[in-house]
């Protein structure tokens, strides 16, 4: 196999590996500095070294080395994890991840030169804080110059863990091949710990090794060896005295890598992993988009041949397309699954964003995550991490206030942000709450104002107030105030998330808090909708937004309807779409919901619920705010998406228009 | 006899016949049947390794134990054949052959 194979999964591990190391740093800094989490970023930098060697990429091993080595201070207790340690390792792990992301497009290009100093420069940090890794010289160089000063001789002394054996390596397999490395000219086994045959564990290891090694290779090297057992086992390696260039000569002619570990425990410990990791599989996120495409594709098709079946009159074929559907429902169901993840490790994500943005306004600041569990589509998880960033760090920067101001306040210094996703008629909420200081109403009516985009003496609700936060040009440049900073980009966020069918709203508490609430659909591919008719226009309708449909008795003169006692607004499609045409006779009420208000939509048919792909629409239709879709039904015929949230907006905004045409 | 295991181990008359892969895969099997067999009334005295194919650290020690155990009880288990892979680990382990009692000294 091509090593070059296997470098996009070395790139996956690795960056999921920091991902990991990242959130154990970032509890260490919230105070949870235990041995576990210590355990877990030291075995995160251990895994990635021994992974960069396998691939030989230096630039990797050498700058994780340092780290490592620090690390492993860190773990036995004679370095204590500063929170100053802390952010210089966060910004050692972003380095590391650039310079694997950087060899994860070719292998052979050594980082440029802007990247490169910047680990020189990280490693000067952590050598000015740990005194760990002599500054720029490698490990080698402190050692005599391989093969120029000839073989070196060493003193090893191996000691394994009791568990090694059951990790899947074989020390038998380390020492043989030290002798790769070199001549192994003594060798003496222990087995003072192997116990009488009573007391025997077969599969725990009681047996050392002590030996002198005469190699070219540097210290590095030797203890590459051991690598994969750096866990399991102490070495203690002394170099002796330098040999004479006439000493028998090294036995390896062309040693493989420098970090090349001995095969036979690689492939153990794969074996070993294989069998824990058995239940996953990685598979290209195209594959699947491509699956979910082509399900679109058989759902339309299994829509038309169940039409053709009706029309056939066939009981038998009926009842078949009937399985045939069913099953086509269930695989959508999956497919749609496959794609679908939990938003918990978005959310993660955020806890570095907080670190930072908190570090550098000298705040102090709780993140709380919430509903992390909640799931949605990989395609929307991927779209919202910047629009959130962005939410998050108003938050801190604009919400919470100073210091100062909260213990006048009588709050609690630590300013806490929430994040936190539920799902709610087929939409995820994504809400970003901060305990800081609020809006300030008049401010912003007075900002709008100034900013021409409110007349003056125009009344506003309190929502019509928040919103004009997101309109563009709200935006000001004078940071100063807990009021103007708010407004710095709200407006792109508010671009991004309608870009993804979806909706923003604010809600706030003037010296209690901000909340900002994100609704997006769960999937950007597939609908459940319910159909209905206007004319001889074909509409969908999300089946999630859709309460119940009523007959339609229009009370003259009124617009709203009488729902078993409530109060219901509604809206004429046809009068809000602007279709002309015969009315029919019957009319139907479909009440949907969206961010908890009902309306009524008047349409003429009804004509039941399918599940539809939903294709993006042309330009020519971009500005028509209530369409958010189109969709091929089964017939053939074209059906538009309605935007349940731009109908509901428009029927709030023209209700007292619709009265005069009531008839 | 072992239908799960890669090695066998079989016994005809004083000696015992080990075969096959004599890893950590099979050691606790390995150790169960060695362990009957050393102390039973009549313990086996020779060990061919003639047929083995594989052997790591946990076979390794596995044989050492037996061999110490039975050098304990008085029956030496003497060593009469070994195949190339276990030629190969006796050497590294600088052994001209299985010790009976291993000791070891720090260095």
């Amino acid at each position: 196999m091509n090593i070059a194979d296997a470098l996009p999964t070395f790139v996956a591990e690795s960056v999921e590996l920091l991902r990991e190391m990242e959130a154990s740093l970032l509890e260490c800094a919230r105070g949870g500095a235990s041995p576990e989490a210590i355990n877990l970023i030291f075995r995160s930098a251990h895994t990635i070294k021994g992974s960069s060697g396998l691939f030989g990429l230096e630039p990797i091993v050498s700058f994780v080395h340092v780290l490592e080595t620090a690390l492993d201070q860190v773990r036995l207790g004679r370095l204590e994890l500063s929170a100053d340690l802390v952010t210089l390792l966060l910004r050692c792990k972003d380095h590391t991840e650039a310079l694997v992301s950087h060899y994860g497009g070719a292998v052979d290009a050594p980082p440029d030169a802007a990247l490169a100093a910047q680990g020189t420069r990280l490693l000067e940090a952590v050598h000015g804080l740990t005194g760990v890794g002599a500054a720029p010289a490698p490990a080698s160089a402190a050692t005599p110059a391989p093969s120029a000063a000839g073989a070196q001789v060493w003193q090893l002394e191996v000691r394994f863990g009791p568990d090694v054996l059951r990790g899947g390596m074989d020390p038998l397999g380390f020492i043989r091949y030290l002798q790769n490395l070199g001549d192994i000219t003594r060798l003496e086994v222990l087995a003072q710990q192997l116990p009488a045959l009573a007391d025997f564990d077969p599969e725990s290891c009681y047996l050392g090794f002590d030996l002198t090694l005469r190699t070219d290779a540097d210290r590095a090297r030797i203890e590459a060896v051991f690598e994969f057992v750096r866990e399991d086992c102490t070495l203690t390696l002394t170099p002796v005295a330098a040999a004479t260039p006439a000493a028998a000569p090294a036995a390896c002619a062309g040693p493989a890598g420098a970090a090349a570990s001995p095969a036979p425990a690689r492939a153990a410990r794969l074996a070993h992993e294989a069998a824990a990791a058995g239940r996953f599989l990685r598979v290209d996120a195209g594959k699947l988009d491509d699956l979910i495409t082509r399900v679109g594709e058989l759902i339309i098709a299994a829509a038309g041949a169940t039409v053709l079946a009706r029309r056939a009159k066939s009981d038998d074929l009926t009842e078949s397309m009937s399985s045939v559907t069913a099953l086509v429902e269930q695989v959508r169901e999956y497919a749609l699954q496959l794609r679908m993840v939990k938003i918990g490790g978005t959310f993660a994500r955020f806890e570095r964003v907080v670190h930072d943005v908190a570090g550098e306004l000298g705040k102090e600041i709780r993140l709380v995550i919430r509903g992390e569990d909640t799931e949605l589509d990989k395609t929307v998880v991927e779209r919202i991490g910047d629009p959130l960033t962005h939410l998050v760090r108003n938050a801190i920067d604009h919400g919470i206030e100073p210091l100062e101001v909260r213990t006048a306040r009588g709050k609690p210094a630590a300013g806490t942000v929430t994040l936190n996703a539920f799902h709610d008629s087929g939409s995820i909420v994504i809400e970003c709450s901060d305990d800081g200081g609020g809006l300030q109403r008049e401010r912003i009516l007075a900002k709008a104002l100034g900013r021409g985009l409110i007349a003056a003496g125009q009344e506003l609700s309190e929502e019509e107030t928040f919103a004009l936060i997101f309109e563009p040009g709200f935006s000001t440049a004078d940071n100063v105030t807990n009021l103007s900073g708010r407004g710095v980009g709200m407006d792109v966020v508010k671009r991004n998330i309608v870009a993804l069918r979806g909706s923003v709203g604010l809600a706030s508490i003037e010296g209690k808090g901000t909340t900002v609430t994100v609704r997006l659909p769960l999937t950007l591919a597939i609908i459940n909708g319910f159909h209905v008719a206007v004319g001889r226009s074909s509409f969908i309708l999300p089946l999630e937004a859709i309460e119940e449909c009523v007959e339609f008795f229009p009370e003259p003169g009124r617009d709203i309807i009488n729902l078993r006692g409530q109060a219901l607004p509604f809206v004429r499609l046809r009068e809000l779409l602007g279709i002309r045409g015969p009315l029919k006779q019957r009319q139907s009420v479909v009440v949907v919901r969206h961010a908890g208000a009902h309306v009524g939509l008047v349409v003429e048919e009804l004509l039941g619920e399918l599940q539809t792909v939903i294709k993006p629409l042309g330009k020519a239709f971009r500005r028509s705010d209530c369409i958010s879709g189109s969709s091929v039904l089964g017939s053939g015929e074209v059906a538009l998406i309605l935007d349940v949230a731009a109908v509901v907006r428009r029927a709030a905004s023209r209700g007292q228009q619709v009265t005069e045409l009531t008839a | 006899m072992s239908a799960e295991f890669d090695f066998e181990l079989s016994r005809s008359g004083d000696c015992l016949q080990l075969a096959g892969a004599v890893n950590i895969q099979g050691a606790a099997a390995l150790l169960a049947q060695l362990r009957a067999l050393l102390e039973s009334a009549d313990p086996p005295l020779a060990l061919d390794l003639a047929g083995v194919t594989e052997i790591d650290t946990a076979g390794l020690q596995l044989l050492l134990v037996a061999r110490r155990t039975a050098a304990a009880g008085r029956r030496p288990l003497r060593l009469r054949a070994v195949s190339p892979v276990v030629r190969a680990v006796l050497e590294l382990c600088r052994w001209g052959e299985l010790p009976a009692v291993v000791t070891g000294t720090a260095s």
